[in-house]
């Protein structure tokens, strides 16, 4: 009786009934959709790199140099010469040195000069190695292996020669290389990190394509490096290595640990992360404001219905549940509404987010958070209710059976 | 005759501090009993109303609804009690808005196992005791159960509502001011099938109203001011 009464009085009521289940649908599928791309962006910021112990880079800022050598944002001031590289390579605590070289791309795409230890030992997620869909490693001097997302922009894929140019925009107003065409020789697997949207090339290729006309007969001497990326024989040791780097005489380096960098990155961009999330809570907050009123508002209009469904042996407590029902249905159906719009939301606007920012871990995937998510929010909701349910209740004690209108 | 409502020195104030709305001395309707209690509007009927189905409690005083003492009872036990033995009229907006009429009606049987039991002692569905109620008073059944009661005439909806007192047959039918917004034709006629209804199932009506030349129809008339001595003490 108490669910009939309820569904009842909410399809009388349809068009306020709409209204409040779209404002609160509007709100969830806000809040949700936030907290799906906010989990997303943590496990994909998480994952970028792993298997990495240390970064080595020119002296400077620690995040700049994670920013320029992981994420491929910014640029490095300055660059480390590729004898240092070798001294690392030799190092006896070193397992693997891997070279990045910078500063070139394909339509806005990075493109990195580096070794076929990349593909081998370059780790991401949780360990996961990086997988060939097509083709193969770089082994001759114009051959490009190319990430998922750039692979998408291909017209032909395999085989396709591409034309490298100085400098990172979408539309390249520098110099371009087109008198020295790539040939696309492999294509990577998805890997949701910055590695989609790069382009890899071997380190000779990056002082081919640098070299004046004139000095093309002369040997291809290794160029300046961005970054190097070291992966160690023994965990321990990285300590060592890190305050051994950072104390390098020959030439100003700075080490940093990854992990423990990103952590530090994470921590200021989640000032925004939080901020994001605090205003969907504003808005959701808002919406459940939105349901309060309008029961609210209603009931003064449902003095005569309390009133009749007292006389007919409805009990205060009954009158109370009808408004809490009438609630729990209205913040159920804006759930499954808002749910369903933010997935849907989130799918249109998915190849946006993968391409541009590398967003989809986990953004489809109903995590168990998820399930108590929803369940504070119909819990906020029934809160909400209880304001219209309570007065609803000491009216109909107080009114009992008097209809009062107008 | 048993007495189906019993009010003996029965005083009630809205606060402590306010005066005395209403003080019944004595006031009974028996079982089967058409009593009639006409008055000025807002004199206090409502409010004895109110207190002889037991959602209002007298400060002081006896109250009884067939036999059971209302001032002792819990107040869920009251409501139980109230679903199951009494059926009620109002002036207007007596419907559920959201319910078609022949919901209406059988919307009591849902609060009460006792008014189902009776229907059931009939032979009937509640919805078929519904019916033959909407019928006896000159509705069509088949029409009011798709139609909503909004699209309903005042007169129509008064029947449907006294259709929804009478099932499940209730000894007691408290009627606040049914007639008030009929005109002359129709308040006869509404009276008329009513009373047939009452006498039929030997069911007390409890009439409250400000239009005194209708107690001629009841076997008692009571004017407000000789029933209520608040203003006396």
């Amino acid at each position: 009786m108490l669910l009939r009464v309820a569904a009842k009085n909410l399809l009388y009521r349809r068009l306020t009934t709409a209204l409040m289940v779209v404002a609160i649908a509007a709100g969830v599928s806000l809040l949700f959709a936030i907290e799906r791309v906010r989990s997303g962006a943590r496990e994909s910021f998480a994952s970028t790199v792993a298997g990495i112990d240390l970064i080595v880079g020119a002296r400077g800022s620690p995040i700049n140099l994670l920013l320029y050598s992981v994420f491929h944002l910014g640029d490095a001031v300055n660059h480390i010469s590729a004898a240092t590289w070798q001294e690392l390579r030799q190092h006896s605590a070193v397992k693997a040195a891997i070279p990045l070289a910078m500063g070139d791309s394909w339509r806005g795409h990075r493109v990195i000069g580096t070794t076929a230890d990349y593909f081998t030992h370059y780790r991401y997620g949780d360990q996961r190695q990086l997988v060939f869909s097509a083709g193969r490693a770089f082994t001759g001097l114009f051959d490009v292996v190319v990430g998922h997302a750039v692979a998408q922009r291909l017209s032909q894929g395999l085989g396709e020669r591409l034309v490298l140019a100085h400098g990172v925009s979408e539309v390249s107003f520098n110099v371009s290389h087109d008198d020295m065409p790539f040939t696309v020789v492999g294509i990577l697997a998805r890997t949701h990190t910055p590695t989609d949207r790069s382009l890899f090339v071997s380190l000779p290729a990056i002082t081919a394509l640098h070299r004046d006309a004139d000095a093309r007969t002369a040997p291809l001497e290794l160029p300046t490096l961005t970054a190097v990326l070291l992966k160690l024989q023994e965990k321990f040791t990285v300590l060592a290595l890190q305050r051994e780097i950072n104390t390098h005489r020959p030439e100003a380096l700075t080490a940093i640990m990854p992990s423990v960098s990103l952590r530090q990155l994470w921590q200021t961009l989640g000032v925004a992360e939080r901020v994001f999330l605090l205003l969907s809570f504003l808005v959701f907050g808002i919406s459940l404001l939105g349901m309060t009123v309008a029961l609210l508002i209603g009931l003064d209009a449902r003095r005569q219905e309390m009133a009749v469904l007292r006389a007919i042996g409805a009990s205060p407590r009954f009158i109370f549940a009808v408004l809490i029902v009438e609630a729990l249905l209205i913040s159920l159906a804006g759930i499954v509404a808002g749910v369903a719009l933010s997935y849907m939301g989130l799918y249109a606007f998915e190849p946006l987010l993968a391409t541009k920012l590398g967003l989809t871990t986990g953004m489809f995937t109903p995590a168990a958070t998820d399930v108590w998510f929803l369940l504070a929010i119909i819990g906020c909701a029934l809160l909400a209710g209880c304001v219209p349910a309570w007065l609803a209740y000491r009216g109909s004690l107080a009114d009992g059976l008097t209809v009062r209108m107008g | 005759m048993a007495a189906v409502l019993s009010l003996q020195d029965v005083r009630f104030a809205w606060s402590a501090h306010a005066p005395p709305l209403l003080h019944v001395k004595a006031f009974s309707v028996a079982r089967g009993e058409r009593v009639f209690l006409h008055g000025a509007s807002g004199s206090g009927k409502t409010t004895l109303l109110n207190l002889s189905s037991g959602v209002l409690l007298p400060q002081q005083g006896r109250l009884q609804l067939l036999g059971h003492e209302l001032t002792t009872m819990p107040s869920a036990a009251r409501d139980r009690l109230r679903g199951a033995e009494v059926g009620y009229i109002f002036q207007m907006f007596n419907l559920l808005p959201a319910f078609n009429a022949l919901e209406n009606v059988c919307a009591p049987c849902r609060f009460s196992a006792a008014k189902r039991q009776r229907v059931a002692a009939q032979g009937l569905s509640v919805e078929d005791a519904a019916r033959h109620l909407l019928l006896a008073l000159q509705l069509d059944p088949q029409q009011l159960a798709t139609q909503r009661v909004s699209r309903l005439s005042v007169g129509q909806q008064q029947r449907v509502a006294a259709a929804r007192a009478l099932l499940g047959a209730p000894p007691l039918i408290i009627a606040d001011e049914p007639t008030s917004a009929l005109d002359h034709d129709v308040r006869e006629q509404f009276l008329d099938l009513l009373f047939a209804q009452c006498q039929k199932f030997n069911i007390a009506l409890l009439l409250v109203s400000h239009a005194r030349e209708l107690g001629r129809r009841f076997d008692r008339s009571l004017a407000w001011r000789d029933l209520n001595r608040a203003g006396d003490t």
